[in-house]
């Protein structure tokens, strides 16, 4: 029903969480690794705060738990959290420089209730991984992903960098990053840049000179638009100096390794990826 | 003799600089368009200024004269400055008042209350929207819910009252507004529970003069629309300025949601007057009429715009109109003598109305309200258009109004009200920014048609402000500060702040320089033409 109003082609991002929402779904009809309990079988204040996670936190941290563009909150440390004062803070307050977002409409009593929820998450197993780290560095050598991507200080700075994308991206994501980059936006978290900012957007500009050029949209606002390509150049424009600017919502300029890897190759990749950040 | 003639002179001078803001001079603000005396630079709130220097032909030229920083950074700050005898005074978040040189900006004094450390802010920031003048007086709503009264010359304490109890989510950040002898203040907190109302101090002493509770009590008319004892925690916050008719003697004023916001099953009913606007004597604090934007709102709506009174002809017939582009998405006029709806139009992408019947009253399409799995409606609860001020031009006709397109998921839950807490009773998800956008829009004023539209990158937070040289100012969340033709909507002129425009702008004179004036991120930056 709510479907009529999104076009996922502009909301690659939403789309995608509600994707991962059915299929989490699906995964606890299973029965599968009793990934979410039931609402009927939890205390009170819990199912009151898995109420609440289902209706603000699903888009960033997944319907289980396990992370989407936000981290996998199964884990037994979280960064930022360690006691009840801390994550009423995280939660009312936001993590500056992150994407976590305060939310002041969230009593005391409501982070009990959702902090209580999130311990359970947080005691759930992490995910199996299927592949071997250290094959998967080889994958990763191999491939050319540091031709775009900057990870331990070495590589290129076109796409996001990969350092710690095991803390913030859960395997699913990752898999889903490498087969169908198309649908993996990442949005920005300045608030400069407006509400929900796609990063990595691919933009195509013709100049009133006869040129076009196609880069990685780094800043816009009503008047300006700021852009880098893939040899890493950068271009500031006036629109109005521009004869037209097209936005490729749903067009990474990361190519899918879908049939570039082998299964077994992307799973190795996908755990050596997961290993970052997550010692 | 000639030092007796000095200092006579310089008295005369001194005198000139801290001359009393009267209540005859706010009436007549339009008179000296160098000064900003109050909120929307007049009672009429048409943030108009009649001052022209800076025009359609030479605006490129405009240039910062100079900025002033917030001793605090961290809040937005979203103070519209006034100037009155050559010194501006502006209110720093959250309840600092400070008065500033208005050639160069340097601080004359500045005012910090003590505040709690708890102090409660319940669902906005710890923000204030700017001062008061009046005689020689400066007056601030305080965020734990005092009103201050201050010597405009030094910022000594005149007097300091407590309008309601900050522990129950009572809060100001509202600009007072001054009328003659008094103080009316409004108060935050429809995300608390609390039952609101609208105060008028005696501006002399601070002594409460009247209280205007916004929802009606037991045995009162308007309290049936409310189910059971829910009025006794139905929000109804009076959080932005009003507006003033000195001939007709009425103070209008725009009434917030009703709580708990997103939850309305335990209020059924209209929920009077929340969503409304309310014309109140001054003399007496009573009603005279109200008009409901938004009958049991579910969508966090308030009616918190500044209502703008226009005299304009209404198909052919002159007349005395209240004009207002609502949250709710569309705009409507009133007759404000009598609060009857003239007319009424969508302004922005709304998905809750088919549209207006006869009376004003919106006709619902059933299924929109907050569901626990989220009901998408447009717009979001940021509203079409928030506190931020619209402005209107006599000589373009046209009102302009800051547009946010933007939709979102509503939310619903169960709630209890507990003292002190939030009683919302859901929440709401935004849709991701690139299909969200903003706008300025110029709109008939009559009618409510949009004559002309600025696209702007983002959902804006800045008011606007139109000018006799042509123009209407605006900001944006990018940092934009802009000038548009009042006429076409075109871009003549924009400046980046390098901060998030969260306020409105105004304008003064100094030594017969025009200046305009836009807070962005955590500075005021002044603008005026500097040579070609």
């Amino acid at each position: 029903m709510l479907h009529q109003f999104w076009k996922p082609k502009q909301f690659p991002q939403l789309f995608y969480s509600l994707l991962l929402l059915s299929i989490a779904a699906c995964t606890n009809n299973a029965g599968n690794s009793g990934v979410v309990v039931e609402t009927g079988r939890l205390p009170d204040s819990i199912a009151e705060g898995k109420k609440m996670f289902e209706a603000t936190c699903v888009r960033c941290h997944g319907m289980d738990g396990s992370g989407l563009t936000g981290p996998s909150l199964k884990r037994p440390k979280l960064k930022h959290v360690t006691d009840l004062a801390s994550f009423t803070n995280v939660v009312t307050m936001g993590i500056a420089g992150t994407g976590m977002p305060g939310n002041w409409a969230y009593s005391n009593e409501d982070c009990r209730q959702l902090y209580a929820y999130i311990n359970t998450i947080k005691k759930q197993e992490k995910e199996p991984l299927k592949g071997d780290p250290a094959a998967g560095r080889l994958v990763y050598q191999n491939s050319g992903c540091a031709n775009c991507h900057l990870m331990y200080g070495e590589g290129n700075s076109i796409g996001p960098e990969l350092t710690e994308i095991g803390a913030i991206r859960n395997t699913a994501y990752l898999h889903q990053a490498i087969v169908d980059p198309d649908a993996t936006f990442p949005e920005s978290t300045d608030p400069d840049n407006g509400y929900g900012f796609s990063l990595y957007l691919s933009v195509k500009v013709a100049t009133s000179d006869g040129q076009t050029i196609t880069g990685l949209r780094i800043n816009e606002d009503t008047y300006t638009i700021q852009l880098k390509d893939t040899a890493n150049n950068y271009y500031s424009f006036n629109k109005d100096e521009l004869v037209s600017i097209e936005k490729q919502y749903g067009h990474s300029v990361m190519p899918s390794y879908k049939t570039k890897l082998s299964a077994q190759e992307i799973d190795n990749l996908i755990a050596f990826l997961h290993k970052a950040g997550n010692p | 003799m000639r030092v007796i003639l000095t200092l006579i002179i310089i008295m005369g001078i001194s005198t000139g600089i801290a001359a009393q803001v009267s209540y005859q001079r706010i009436a007549n603000a339009d008179a000296e368009p160098g000064n900003w005396l109050t909120y929307s630079g007049n009672y009429a709130a048409t943030r108009y200024s009649a001052l022209n220097q800076v025009n359609t032909s030479n605006v490129k030229r405009l240039a910062p004269v100079w900025i002033y920083q917030l001793k605090s950074a961290g809040a937005p700050f979203e103070c519209t400055p006034l100037v009155a005898d050559k010194i501006m005074y502006i209110s720093e978040p959250p309840s600092t008042v400070t008065a500033l040189d208005i050639a160069t900006g340097r601080k004359i004094w500045t005012y910090t209350p003590e505040m709690p450390k708890d102090v409660k802010f319940m669902g906005f920031g710890p923000v204030n929207r700017g001062v008061a003048l009046l005689d020689n007086n400066v007056y601030i709503g305080t965020l734990n819910a005092h009103l201050v009264c201050l010597d405009a010359k030094s910022g000594a304490i005149k007097w300091n009252v407590t309008v309601a109890d900050n522990k129950l989510g009572y809060a100001i950040t509202c600009a007072p507004v001054a009328i003659d002898g008094k103080i009316i203040i409004g108060i935050s907190g429809g995300e608390a529970g609390i039952r609101g109302f609208l105060d008028a101090y005696n501006a002399k002493t601070g002594k409460l003069e009247w209280r205007l509770y916004t929802i009606p009590g037991k045995g009162e008319p308007g309290n049936e629309t409310w189910q059971g004892d829910s009025w006794k925690t139905g929000g109804a916050p009076t959080w932005v300025p009003g507006s003033y008719d000195k001939e007709l003697n009425l103070l209008y004023w725009g009434i917030g949601n009703p709580g708990p916001d997103w939850n309305g099953d335990n209020r059924k009913g209209d929920n009077l007057y929340s969503c409304s606007v309310l014309a109140i004597n001054p003399t007496t604090g009573k009603m005279a009429w109200y008009f409901q934007f938004t009958p049991h709102d579910t969508h966090d709506w308030d009616a918190n715009q500044i209502p703008v009174l226009l005299d304009i002809k209404i198909k052919g017939i002159p007349r005395k109109v209240l004009a207002t582009a609502n949250r709710n998405g569309f705009y409507y006029v009133l007759d404000r003598k009598t609060g009857e709806f003239l007319a009424g139009a969508a302004y922005a992408k709304q998905t809750w109305a088919r549209g207006l019947d006869a009376k004003g009253r919106p006709i619902v399409i059933p299924g929109k309200e907050p569901t626990e799995k989220g009901n998408l409606v447009y717009p979001s609860l940021q509203g079409a258009t928030n506190w931020f001020s619209p402005s209107y031009s006599k000589s373009a006709g046209l009102f302009y109004v800051s547009v946010r397109e933007m939709g979102s998921l509503y939310f619903k839950k169960e709630v209890e009200y507990k003292p002190g807490e939030y009683f919302m009773g859901g929440g709401e998800q935004l849709l991701p920014g690139d299909n969200a956008s903003g706008a300025v829009k110029a709109l008939d004023a009559a009618t409510g048609e949009t004559k002309w539209t600025f696209r702007l990158q983002s959902p804006p937070w800045s008011g606007v402000l139109s000018t006799a040289g042509g123009l209407v100012f605006g900001g944006s969340v990018e940092g934009n500060f802009f000038a548009l033709d009042a006429v076409t909507g075109k871009s003549k002129w924009q400046f980046q702040t390098g901060g998030q425009i969260i306020s409105n702008p105004m304008s003064f004179s100094v030594n017969g320089q025009q200046r305009v004036a836009i807070t962005a991120g955590n500075s005021l930056i002044v603008f005026g033409l500097i040579a070609q």
